[in-house]
């Protein structure tokens, strides 16, 4: 027998049944949480505390049926067959007990042990639904906890119940032998009779061949030429059409009996969520209210986010005299070196709390279940773009960054339409462009006039992604299956200030991390490249590098440094800034000064566009490669955002100075 | 928008034909004197100024009143057009109802005209202040009239294309023949033609009735009202919103009906419509789901006779 502390434990369950928060409950870490389908989008592992036993916990993507229709699904489905963990924790929602319950006894169905959570126990109540745990766990014969996830406390009996489990012999539950006895003739008597002859021409203990009925009526599990391997004829009968709806009627019956109401009872109230969708979802108001909340995100973003992110700007300045001052010791190369660096650190964790503005923003809309409700606002103008609404979640998750985005686009089960999802993602301004985008324009221009400019540059990447999305879609092949919306939409719940935090602390650690690596590595090879050889930023590598560029640059009217300063954005957006810092450094006043005196309206709109449509991050290149795995999709990228920045800065310079 | 069946749609209506009647009615009745051959503000003021202060005051206090009952006439106009255009009916209700605000202000200024003849400068500044209320009132009623006659003419409401022609915007062309009647014809048609031709649209409009003639079960209408109705095997669109039906067949491509069964749309469970249009939403084991019009065709009910 092997210790506790190697047992695996696997939680699964439907999406949206807080699988991640029990997660977190098992584990103590912290795992991402969400409202809206799908916000686990790969398996994540971690091991419980070692004073519950430090056994190992994998938290699979929520699937709604051993069928997977999308990538995050067929991580989970596929571990769910082909691996054995000890323990699957299978989550329901008590919300919806009936499809929940549904799969949990699919998943016993795969004679896996097994220790059922009951989930939302607190909303349930509150809507009505009492569901009795005793007796679930009597007639399934699994341990049954109610738990509301959110509340610490309650997570205590369900590790008491895993642990307990893992000390005894866990076994799989008892699938309910009524579901078959009560299935209309002549399937009953098919059933009983498979049931029968499986024990006794393939020695099946019943509880296995009663499995393996079950998988084969319920169509899920393994395919039907692999069940026909597995029993010979013996299931025939019972892979009709007609076997599985009788069955499906069954369970159903089971499961009304089981949860003590009916589907129909389950309409006789009316939910909170109902009366608050009647405004969320209405036609006209509903729009209004989404347009409302992005346009209150941006003023956050904008109105605390910027003045935060300018008074860090100016609090990190305070250390650099101090850096100045290992001068007076003669450590001249070192000194030049760290304020190299310290520039380019500097400015991207001044970007700092803008980013968090958004990203609790987005936290908040997407904890109480907003963000499902969006996509489904925002299906109509997708459908135009030859997306649908579940792109739309993605492209938003953009905004904080690309790489969120990129990654919540396996929550799109149309290939076609997570391939046109992906392609069009690098062109959804990140809030690094946003801010180097208001920086520049606030340096630039005049206030009214920089509003102006941001709100053009932002509608013209509306623009472009719109008309590369058509074209794209224009020529990839024609869908192959018939698409449309179908999700599922949340329950709405109060905002949960813990379950927030940790998202927004997750990702900011996640900017810290890159800020402290990647940014630093990049600006320390930056000031190596603009010091040698002879400390003369002009005739340093990094000058004659931009020199060779300088040709392109006259027609869009950007000088070698700001040429400079666009391709390292391609290595991270915030490097802009920094090389912008570094290449423009003249020591005589700050950047602001040196950019007004030095770059010309036109200059600064023709740049500022390149830069907002230039290259996605090499981080989000990378990850949108192993996403898509499609070689033609990352040329694509790299073509439309090398060719379309410089054409329309180009454009936007000459017409610029024509006007002027 | 909350469930309109369409009796209510056709009290609507009347409502809103009652509205015009009533302004005519002020019109006719409180405000014109005889032998006026000019219509136009400043030649109707001075046959107005014969006429009784008290008849003046009453015949302006009819307008807004009659702009509320027109308002909910055109209510009964935008519940015509189909499910799945909530954006049109509400655009076309808004713009009707608009209009008729400034028309209903437009016809309570018309006292002025008979308490300021006497002054011909205050006269024509009163004159050009009514035009330009008329202005606003025209302006949005011909963008309502052309959204509903596109509407009628591309199949989104359930009104014959023969109707785009008992629509405001023609019926108010034949105003320019009517101007050319002897009297005693010319004020009672001429001059209350703006409000006779919507009793015309208003009582047309009545007539209609839902594709198949059955009342609520107009493909999912906002104005149907299939929860009154029980009947096999019928759409999931026919239920209103707050309807709940039994589903019977669920007819999608496989991985959709997959899909379906997953979140718990299946034969034999209960439904409830929250929200009809072009995405559906509906709720169904404690579950709402989003699916797309296409997918909601393709699933029978049972309409019951509970809602919510």
């Amino acid at each position: 027998m092997i210790s506790i502390a190697e047992s695996l434990v696997a939680v699964a369950g439907q999406p949206n049944t807080g699988k991640s928060t029990i997660f977190s409950a098992l584990t103590g870490v912290h795992q991402e949480v969400g409202n809206w389908p799908g916000k686990t989008v790969e398996k994540k592992q971690a091991r419980a505390p070692l004073g519950q036993g430090g056994y190992h916990v994998v938290d699979l993507p929520g699937s709604y049926s051993l069928h997977a229709h999308s990538p995050e699904e067929r991580i989970a489905v596929e571990y769910l067959l082909h691996t054995a963990p000890d323990i699957t924790v299978v989550v329901a929602s008590a919300l919806s007990p009936e499809r929940t319950l549904a799969y949990a006894l699919e998943v016993m169905a795969l004679e896996r042990p097994m220790v059922l959570a009951l989930n939302m126990t607190d909303l349930a109540e509150k809507n009505g639904i009492h569901l009795d745990a005793k007796a679930i766990a009597a007639k399934l014969g699994v341990p049954v906890v109610a738990l509301s996830a959110i509340c610490r406390k309650d997570a205590d009996p369900l590790r008491e119940a895993v642990r307990q489990a893992l000390h005894s012999q866990p076994q799989p539950g008892r699938l309910p032998v009524a579901v078959l006895q009560n299935l209309p003739q002549p399937a009953a008597a098919a059933a009983t009779e498979s049931l029968r002859q499986l024990q006794e021409q393939h020695n099946l203990a019943e509880p296995a061949a009663l499995a393996l009925i079950w998988r084969s009526m319920s169509g899920e599990g393994e395919s039907e030429a692999r069940l026909r391997e597995l029993a010979g004829s013996l299931v025939a009968p019972l892979l009709t059409t007609e076997a599985r709806q009788q069955f499906d009627a069954a369970r159903r019956d089971w499961i009304a009996q089981l949860t003590g109401r009916k589907s129909r009872d389950a309409l006789t109230r009316q939910s909170t969520t109902a009366v608050w969708d009647r405004w969320f979802l209405h036609p006209v108001a509903g729009p209004c209210i989404m347009a409302a909340i992005l346009l209150l995100a941006l003023i956050l973003g904008f109105g605390v986010g910027f003045p935060l992110a300018y008074k860090t700007g100016e609090a990190l300045s305070l250390v650099t005299p101090y850096i100045e001052d290992l001068n007076s010791y003669g450590l001249h190369l070192i000194t030049a070196m760290c304020l190299g660096v310290w520039r380019g650190v500097r400015s991207v964790f001044a970007m700092l709390p803008f980013v968090a503005v958004f990203y609790t923003v987005f936290a908040i809309l997407d904890d109480v279940g907003y963000m499902a409700r969006a996509a489904f606002l925002m299906d109509r103008a997708m459908r135009r773009l030859g997306l649908n609404g579940k792109a739309f979640v993605p492209l938003l998750f953009s905004i904080p960054c690309n790489i969120s985005g990129i990654v919540g686009c396996r929550t799109i089960d149309d290939p076609r339409q997570r391939l046109l999802t992906l392609l069009v993602i690098p062109l959804v301004p990140c809030t690094a462009k946003i801010i180097v985008m208001v920086t520049l324009s606030a340096w630039l221009f005049t206030p009214a006039v920089a509003i102006l400019v941001v709100l053009g540059l932002l509608t013209l990447n509306m623009l472009v992604l719109a008309g590369v999305c058509l074209l794209a879609g224009k020529m990839m092949p024609a869908p192959v299956r018939e698409s449309g919306l179908l999700m599922e939409l949340p329950h709405f719940h109060r905002p949960n200030v813990l379950t927030i935090s940790r998202y927004v602390s997750r990702n900011i650690m996640a900017f810290i991390k890159k800020a402290s690596t990647l940014i630093v590595a990049f600006s320390a090879v930056l000031w190596f490249l603009s010091y040698y050889p002879s400390a003369n930023v002009e005739q340093s590598l990094l000058g004659q590098m931009g020199k060779m560029l300088q040709p392109l640059g006259d027609l869009m009217g950007a000088d070698w440094r700001l040429l400079t300063s666009l391709l390292a954005s391609g290595v991270s957006k915030e490097a802009l800034m920094a090389t912008l810092g570094v290449l423009y450094d003249t020591g005589t006043g700050t950047l602001a000064e040196t950019l007004r005196v030095s770059v010309s309206h036109a200059s600064a709109l023709a740049f500022m566009c390149a830069q907002s449509l230039f290259f996605p991050c090499i981080p989000a290149t990378g990850i949108l490669y192993s996403e898509a795995r499609s070689f033609t999709l990352i040329t694509a990228v790299v073509a439309y955002s090398l060719i379309l920045p410089f054409a329309l800065a180009i454009m936007i310079y000459q017409a610029a100075r024509l006007v002027s | 928008m909350t469930m309109v069946t369409p009796r209510s749609r056709t009290v609507f209506l009347c409502l809103g034909a009652l509205g015009a009647a009533l302004m005519y009615a002020g019109d006719m009745l409180l405000y014109w004197g005889s032998g006026a051959t000019d219509l136009s503000p400043l030649g109707l003021a001075p046959a107005m100024a014969g006429v009784a202060p008290e008849r003046l005051v009453l015949g302006g206090y009819a307008g807004p009143l009659a702009s509320l009952l027109y308002a909910a006439g055109f209510w009964g106009i935008a519940r015509l057009l189909r499910p799945g255009r909530q954006i049109l009916q509400w655009l076309v209700f808004l713009l009707f109802c608009m209009a008729m605000l400034y028309g209903g202000a437009y016809h309570s200024h018309y006292p002025h005209l008979a308490f300021t003849a006497a002054n011909p400068h205050t006269l024509a500044r009163t004159a050009g202040y009514i035009d330009l209320l008329a202005m606003g009132a025209s302006v949005p009623m011909a963008c309502a009239s052309v959204l509903f006659i596109y509407a009628v003419l591309r199949g989104f409401t359930y009104c014959p294309r023969a109707m785009a022609l008992l629509t405001p915007l023609p019926l108010f062309l034949c105003a320019a023949p009517l101007q050319h009647l002897p009297e005693p014809l010319l004020l009672p048609l001429a001059g209350g033609w703006n409000n006779l031709l919507f009793i015309i649209f208003f009582l047309a409009c009545a007539r209609v009735r839902n594709k198949d003639g059955a009342p609520g079960a107009g493909h999912g209408a906002p104005g149907a009202d299939a929860t009154h109705e029980a009947g096999p095997g019928r759409s999931l669109d026919s239920l209103a919103p707050g309807g709940i039906g039994i589903i019977q067949t669920v007819s999608c491509p496989a991985d959709v009906q997959e899909r379906l069964a997953a979140l718990g749309i299946n034969p034999g469970n209960a439904v409830r419509m929250l929200r009809p249009g072009d995405n559906r939403v509906v709720e169904c084991c404690g579950t709402f789901v989003a699916l797309a019009e296409k997918f909601a065709g393709r699933i029978t009910i049972t309409p019951t006779d509970e809602t919510l």
